[in-house]
């Protein structure tokens, strides 16, 4: 049992919290209010080899494992969560996906993995997941292209990925597709906003006897691995919300003056400081042991849910009491407390729910018993 | 980052569980339902080396570490959650200050028995007056030559019956606070001091929880531990150690809480299906999995914390706080899903209700653990918000 991290995880986590001390907590502030986008960050990231953090390194990846892809991406969510949701997006959803689908072109995978291209996973489809025998995007084969047609929402990276993995329905099954998006019979935009996650880009796509450019196979297998990586991001970034929540409130209460002395000395106030930091640290310790479990490749685990469900949980715990903190303050735009408050409402709802995890963990435990 | 356990730490969970399947469980009402001592079974835990878990082979222990220790602690405690009280505190607040403040001779003399649990030992802090503030104790211990003169009442304290050596704390200076404390081995055969009311409680009746009383108590000089002085610093810092024990007490009693729960959802039925397979029992056991998940890795952290030397106070509050709290939140939801049958004693649902209860208490109460994570979190803030 060691809880301390490995010198390239702790050099990672250097690596990207000065990162996002320099480059991205304060021009956050405008990505999120639509002026500016995270574009350079997401060109500096590359440079800095963190866009294909899983990727082999024959094919310019940084071959790293799910432990140092959630240490960065909670870093990357205390400055950030809208960048931390692409970032995490293109590692572990696109490209875990081809990783996972066994892909080898290694020629193909290269512009990916050193994040010149990036790369987005149309899957889900609102009411149908994503395999689910009533996906509405079919595939026919004709030929030897397959040819795709139907519509995907709120794809993260939609605008910005230069190819979609497109999960669509065939004759046999879902099957997983490489897409190239400025292709002919695609057409993107820009899904309506969020109430969070402001400066993450997200897409409805649609494919109009879209051809794709490469046949990944069944997707089933695939998707689960998509599933359980995007379930670890999603607990990793609500750790990085938290923690940003959390040092907004605390640094408010040590500041903030009543009744002649600081509000940080009241003891409701220092519960809520208590509560907040033991939760956040007891999230952190779970979305660890998942991210080494699945390093481990342990096969079905219900690490990743247990994670996530209770990472979850307490960023809207912890968002909400910093907001609280705040008084009225905490209300307005002037402060960074309510937009971590709506991110994490927002990652709530994206990262397939908490309640559907729990029904997959608890279907995991009457196994068990 | 690694949570694989080690081979040992492996084999002192399997001895553990498999101690509590076979000896604990079968026992565990009858001990609360009649308020006994479970003498047999403490004799069993001594043969294994569960008396002084974390404590030098040299000085009688099993010479593990402290993580195995907590895993051993969360094991015996859901097998039964008395003797994990009488457990932890021999390990926690009698063997582990003698071992980290103790001299050779006094290690001899008591640390070596208490570990090898030919003798079992309590710890007396609390009074009647003074329980979260320690400082305000009453009890005194007048130096006198080569004695220390005991006068006053200690309330509280965990196998005062049984036991026949005291970590006793007191004010050998009465006209300072926490500088005027001293702390002591009394030894019963040498110093005989009395046993006054034992309580009736809530839970945990197979622990017996005393008074004890000093009057004119004589104690050799010998026997103190540390320096005159050092007392309140001795007691604050076995209770964090402490705290770990108590943390992994409420845990094992939410896993056993959790275990029955989840094996009684697939063999009940209502409604023509059972009723594990509903949407609200299935989100309260997926709930209980978690938290009792997260509450294990504070457990291990603390733990870990405290066998690599680290300041580990805040950890082991953390876990204390988060386990005690999620055991009772655990035991509450596993009674509910019992439905009336959690009511009744035919099951162990309410009694683990009762014996959860106590693990927010005792140790320092979930408020001084929160006063305890608070400071040292504002302190780090401030420090690095300049
Ligand atoms: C079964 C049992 C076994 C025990 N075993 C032992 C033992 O072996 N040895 C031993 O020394 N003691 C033992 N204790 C005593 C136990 O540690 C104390 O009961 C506990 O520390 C609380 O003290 P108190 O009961 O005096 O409550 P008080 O300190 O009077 O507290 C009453 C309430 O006020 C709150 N409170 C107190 N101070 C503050 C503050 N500053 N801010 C906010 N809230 C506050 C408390 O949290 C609590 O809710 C045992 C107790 C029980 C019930």
């Amino acid at each position: 049992m060691d809880f301390t991290l490995t010198e390239t995880q702790d050099m990672i986590r250097d690596t990207v919290r000065s990162f996002v001390a320099g480059q991205v907590r304060e021009p956050a502030l405008r990505w999120n209010e639509g002026h500016g986008d995270a574009a350079g960050a997401l060109r500096a990231l590359a440079d800095m080899g963190l866009l294909g953090v899983l990727a082999p390194e024959r094919a310019g990846g940084a071959e790293l494992d799910a432990l140092s892809l959630a240490v960065m991406i909670t870093e990357l969510a205390e400055g950030d969560a809208g960048l931390a949701a692409m970032v995490a997006h293109h590692n572990a959803q696109g490209l875990g996906f081809l990783l996972r689908a066994g892909f080898t072109d290694t020629k193909a995978l290269r512009p990916f993995a050193a994040g010149k291209q990036l790369l987005c996973l149309a899957a889900a489809e609102g009411e149908a997941h994503a395999d689910a025998p009533d996906l509405s995007t079919r595939a026919t084969q004709a030929g030897d292209t397959w040819r795709l047609t139907g519509a995907k929402r709120l794809v993260p990276l939609g605008n910005r990925a230069s190819h979609a993995v497109v999960v669509a329905a065939t004759e046999s099954g879902a099957r997983g597709f490489l897409v190239d998006l400025s292709g002919e019979g695609v057409t993107r935009s820009a899904s309506a906003p969020l109430v969070g996650l402001r400066s993450c880009d997200l897409a409805d796509l649609r494919f109009d006897d879209a051809a794709a450019t490469h046949d990944l196979g069944p997707a089933a297998e695939a998707l689960a691995h998509t599933r359980a990586l995007g379930r670890l991001c999603a607990a990793a970034m609500a750790n990085g919300v938290a923690r940003a929540a959390q040092a907004a409130g605390v640094t408010y209460t040590l500041e903030r003056k009543q009744f002649g002395k600081p509000i940080a000395r009241f003891q409701p106030l220092q519960w809520q400081t208590a509560d907040s930091a033991t939760e956040l640290e007891a999230a952190e310790l779970l979305t660890w042991r998942a991210a080494w479990t699945l390093a481990q490749g342990t096969a079905r685990s219900l690490d990743v849910e247990k994670a996530a469900i209770f990472a979850l949980e307490t960023v809207a715990r912890v968002t909400d009491r910093a907001l609280q903190m705040h008084g009225g303050y905490g209300y307005t735009v002037d402060f960074p407390v309510e937009r971590h408050f709506r991110d994490a409402a927002t990652l709530r709802v994206l990262a397939d729910g908490t309640d559907v995890q729990r029904v997959a963990l608890a279907r995991g435990l009457a196994v068990q018993a | 980052m690694e949570f694989a356990l080690t081979e040992i730490q492996q084999m002192v969970l399997e001895t553990a569980r498999s101690f509590a399947d076979n000896e604990l469980l079968p026992i565990a009402a009858d001990i609360d339902k009649t308020g006994t001592f479970p003498a047999a079974q403490v004799k069993k835990l001594a043969e294994l080396g569960f008396l002084g878990v974390a404590v030098d082979e040299k000085w009688g222990g099993a010479g593990f570490d402290n993580l195995s220790y907590a895993i051993a602690m969360e094991e015996i405690s859901r097998g039964c959650a008395s003797t994990g009280v009488i457990m932890s505190v021999n390990n926690s607040l009698v063997c582990d200050p003698i071992k980290r403040f103790g001299n050779d001779v006094q290690k001899k003399t008591w640390l070596k028995p208490l570990a090898q649990g030919k003798r079992l030992g309590c710890f007396a802090l609390s009074e009647p007056g003074s329980g979260s503030d320690a400082a305000g104790m009453r009890t005194t211990a007048i130096r006198d030559g080569d004695h220390y003169i005991v006068n006053g009442t200690k309330n509280w304290i965990t196998n005062g019956k049984e036991a026949d050596v005291c970590i006793l704390i007191a004010h050998s200076d009465p006209s300072e606070r926490h500088r005027g404390i001293s702390a002591f081995v009394v030894d019963r055969e040498q110093t005989p001091y009395g046993i006054g009311k034992v309580e009736d409680k809530l839970g945990i009746k197979g622990s017996s929880t005393t008074s004890l009383v000093f009057e004119d108590a004589r104690v050799p000089v010998a026997n103190r531990l540390g320096e005159e002085g050092d007392g309140f610093k001795v007691a604050m810092s076995t209770l964090d150690g402490g705290r770990i024990g108590i943390a992994a007490q409420a845990l094992g009693i939410a896993r056993i809480a959790f275990e029955e729960a989840l094996a009684y959802s697939r063999e009940r039925s209502a409604f023509g299906k059972v009723i594990g397979d509903f949407g609200a029992i299935r989100e309260m056991l997926a709930d209980m999995a978690t938290e009792i998940d997260a509450a294990r890795l504070l457990i291990w952290r603390a733990a870990v914390g405290k066998d690599r030397g680290e300041k580990f106070g805040k950890h082991s509050a953390m876990a204390k706080l988060y386990a005690s709290e999620m055991s009772a939140r655990v035991c509450h939801k596993a009674l509910q899903i019992h439905g009336g049958y959690g009511y009744v004693k035919e099951y162990n649902a309410e009694r683990h209700v009762r014996d959860a209860r106590i693990t927010e208490i005792y140790e320092g109460t979930s408020e001084i653990q929160r006063l305890v994570i608070a400071r040292e979190t504002q302190k780090a803030f401030a420090a690095s918000h300049g």
